[in-house]
């Protein structure tokens, strides 16, 4: 993963980046990608463009692309980024049209367009929503990924935002913002009525979940002594600022994110397990199908093996919420499926009580 | 009487009866574990990003 730039045209409300602004040089880059690729034995890579929003220093994302596929012919299959979608627009998007077979993208879109005004905004404080094509995104990635961030702003009705995206065609990957105060005492009756929209939602339509509620259940079956990793941070995915030999396992806890407190993580990959005797969620029977990782467990509590306890609790909400859902299309489809019977009883016998 | 009232008309704030749960019990009581193979699907996503 390159950060071409820690520069955003949006302000988000809930933006955790907090470093100082620099520009990816190509010289910096061509030294990463060489330095990449002739010390690894990985035949083939998939290189992240982030931000910020990449597309401000697009000029360097454009001659990076020429110089790896110019260089390293064959060596990348895969190009993804991740972007706010409202500098796409003119020259960037033919850019990326015509490279669309090359490339997945992301889009951060927070729901329907009252929702994302809500919390995506310039920096003269007017909404974003209007100034993303999307149909562009939509049209030429099927299955495009809609990334959408659930805000104190945006809880009353994130269900109808998940729907909204859903329905326009998107992939939504929705979760809520870490290391911010969502009040879930007072708000347990809003998070039980959005909850339950989804679970009527995706009971009646068969189409497949969305990223939140796509949880492997049968997992939590798995013994807990078996070794366990949130995701590849520091073995699958290397991600590099300006210093052309520095990698971080995650864009979540590079500088940008973290100032000085990254410098411990700088060469982590997280390889030696120690999750399960470290972490106070070692003796946690659902932690393999918690949505949490390293970085936003860092986030909520400065622990990256602990994601606390609101964090705890809206994932298994979610999980909860998974199960019924779960449970309905086992019951409509009329099929046994005895490891699935036995992981949704027992969500349902020790999370029933969750939205009390 | 009012608070009576208000109690009865609360929202159940359950995802399953406890019917559906006893119904549950009674059908999985085989034993069933799964592999690490199979379950460790969840490790390859990215959460944050």
């Amino acid at each position: 993963m390159l950060v071409l730039t820690e520069n955003c045209n949006l302000a988000c409300r809930y933006c955790y980046e907090c470093g100082e602004s620099h520009m990816l040089t190509l010289e910096t880059a061509k030294k990463i990608i060489d330095y990449e690729f002739n010390v690894s034995s990985k035949e083939q890579y998939k290189v992240f463009f982030f931000g910020g929003e990449p597309f401000v220093n697009f000029n360097t994302l454009g001659k990076i692309y020429d110089y790896i596929e110019e260089t390293y012919p064959g060596k990348v299959n895969r190009y993804a980024v991740t972007t706010n979608g409202t500098l796409i627009h003119g020259t960037i998007k033919n850019w990326l049209y015509e490279r669309k077979e090359k490339f997945e993208v992301t889009l951060s879109i927070d729901g329907t367009r009252d929702m994302h005004n809500r919390n995506r905004i310039t920096k003269a404080g007017r909404g974003s929503y209007d100034d993303i094509d999307l149909d562009f995104f939509v049209g030429n990635w099927q299955g495009c990924i809609a990334k959408m961030t659930i805000s104190p702003d945006t809880i009353y009705d994130f269900a109808e935002g998940i729907i909204s995206i859903e329905q326009r065609g998107f992939k939504c990957k929705a979760n809520f913002a870490s290391g911010v105060n969502f009040n879930l005492e007072k708000n347990k009756g809003i998070l039980l009525d959005n909850f339950r929209k989804l679970i009527e939602y995706y009971s009646q339509n068969d189409t497949p979940l969305c990223y939140m509620l796509d949880l492997p259940l049968t997992s939590i079956l798995v013994p807990l002594d078996v070794k366990f990793r949130y995701c590849g941070a520091g073995i699958e995915r290397h991600c590099y600022g300006d210093e052309e030999r520095e990698w971080y396992p995650c864009q979540g806890l590079m500088p940008m994110s973290l100032l000085d407190r990254s410098e411990k993580f700088k060469f982590e990959d997280f390889s030696d397990g120690s999750i399960m005797e470290n972490s106070t969620c070692r003796t946690c029977k659902f932690i393999r199908i918690c949505r949490t990782c390293y970085a936003m467990n860092y986030s909520s509590t400065q622990n990256v093996f602990y994601p606390g306890s609101q964090t705890c609790k809206l994932n298994k909400m979610c999980m909860l919420a998974s199960a019924r859902i779960q449970y309905n299309r086992l019951k409509k489809q009329k099929h046994s499926n005895d490891l699935l019977e036995k992981a949704i009883f027992s969500i349902a016998k020790d999370l029933n009580n969750i939205f009390e | 009487m009012l608070a009576l009232y208000i109690i009865l008309r609360k929202e159940d704030p359950h995802m399953f009866t406890a019917e559906e749960i006893k119904a549950m019990e009674t059908a999985t009581t085989a034993e069933a574990t799964c592999t690490n193979e199979i379950c460790n699907a969840m490790s390859s996503g990215c959460t944050w990003g």
